[in-house]
């Protein structure tokens, strides 16, 4: 087949309808993600202490870092899933900054016996934690890989890495307001290392089904 | 594309017979084989349409295009680099090229050496040409040129002068 039967062939199936811009697409995404969130804590239990807790401007910078985190990543691989990034290549790392803010607002303090801690924190792995953060993350995930999929972005890798990062906040954010530990050792150890994980594995779920097809065919 | 997405056909025609020559010229530019060139161009083709419905009428259209036609040459390239059906480099061959072009360039670096000598008086020639290319030192052309050795060194001092005026000239 030359080229000009393809174009022929091109122009006789039309353009596609145009997907919806990023900021609609993540305010249709938004919604049911903090609706779920809110009904899961409601199931599962608020802690005991979240009023007093909200009170402390680090905890409450650190919900808000994570939001901002968990919205910004999300915002980013829905960019992501456009070629060209609309444009705007650099929005990849705007969820870093939120990465580094929240990073400084729950972990900036210094913890005594912080590695004795971690290290018994390794010794009893109990994995309910990382589980629960499952829990809150599939869903989001699931739908924001789906419009990942409906677009045609070029860096899969990056995009899978964002759709985990921005649901593993989100499922970390979850766990903050149910579970009333504060312990550093045991939020590194038991949140912070899944999360970590899971967004190495995002990035590889990203190159697989993300990724365009190798060879394009016609309809 | 606005009015392709809204349905017009001929405008999607109109759209895919401007951008094909740009891609061709880019494609061409990274790859020598025609017939390769033109599977690739129709590849990225079939491409820009099957992510049509991603581009927003907001943005310009050469960017998206050629983000699309980036990412099917590197996957092009990334293939082949799999599947290791880039031309093998065989060291020898390699070894040899340089070497060729190694006498390539002393070669002309030796005939427009011998060109500047040329110009040079009979004594300060022969003077450099021991010294410098054959290697003797002063004492011993001193004796070869029946001259004394601070004659020689006189010589080869106005000799040198003398060339590197002649190459200035003739590099303004």
């Amino acid at each position: 087949m030359d080229t000009d039967e393809t174009i022929a062939q091109i122009v006789a199936e039309g353009a596609g309808k145009p997907l919806l811009r990023p900021a609609r697409q993540l305010g249709l995404w938004l919604p049911g993600t903090l609706a779920y969130v809110a009904m899961l804590s409601f199931i599962m239990g608020w802690r005991d202490d979240l009023a007093a807790r909200l009170s402390d401007p680090f905890y409450a910078a650190e919900i808000a870092t994570l939001a901002g985190l968990g919205i910004s990543a999300a915002l980013a691989s829905l960019f992501l899933s456009r070629p060209d990034a609309m444009q705007k290549p650099f929005i990849r790392f705007v969820p870093l900054t939120f990465l580094a803010l929240w990073a400084a607002t729950a972990f900036g303090r210094p913890h005594e016996n912080l590695a004795a801690e971690a290290v018994h924190e390794i010794l009893n792995c109990d994995l309910a934690c990382a589980l629960e953060i499952l829990l809150y993350a599939f869903p989001p995930a699931t739908a924001l890989y789906l419009s990942g999929r409906r677009g045609a972005g070029t860096r899969p890798g990056w995009q899978g890495f964002l759709i985990v990062l921005s649901t593993g906040a989100i499922g970390y954010l979850g766990l903050r307001v149910i579970e009333p530990v504060d312990d550093a050792a045991h939020l590194i150890i038991l949140h912070v290392l899944p999360v970590t994980i899971l967004c190495a594995v995002g990035a590889l779920m990203g190159r697989i089904w993300l990724r365009w097809p190798r060879k394009i065919k016609t309809a | 594309m606005l009015l392709a997405q809204r349905g017009d056909r001929k405008s999607y025609e109109t759209l895919f017979r401007s951008i094909t020559p740009p891609l061709r010229a880019m494609i061409r530019k990274r790859i020598n084989n025609a017939a390769d060139a033109e599977d690739i161009l129709q590849d990225i083709l079939l491409s820009i349409h099957r992510a049509s419905h991603t581009y927003d009428s907001n943005r310009p259209l050469r960017a998206w295009v050629f983000a699309i036609a980036r990412h099917r040459l590197s996957d092009h390239w990334r293939r082949l680099y799999r599947n290791d059906a880039l031309p093998p480099l065989c060291l020898d061959d390699l070894v040899e090229e340089i070497a060729c072009a190694d006498v390539t360039i002393e070669r002309e670096r030796s005939e427009y050496l011998g060109r500047m000598l040329d110009k040079l008086p009979e004594k300060q020639r022969e003077i450099v040409t021991m010294m410098k290319i054959e290697g003797h030192s002063v004492e011993d052309t001193a004796k070869a040129m029946n001259m004394s050795v601070p004659a020689v060194k006189v010589s080869a001092h106005r000799a040198y002068k003398a060339l590197a005026r002649t190459i200035n000239r003739d590099d303004l």
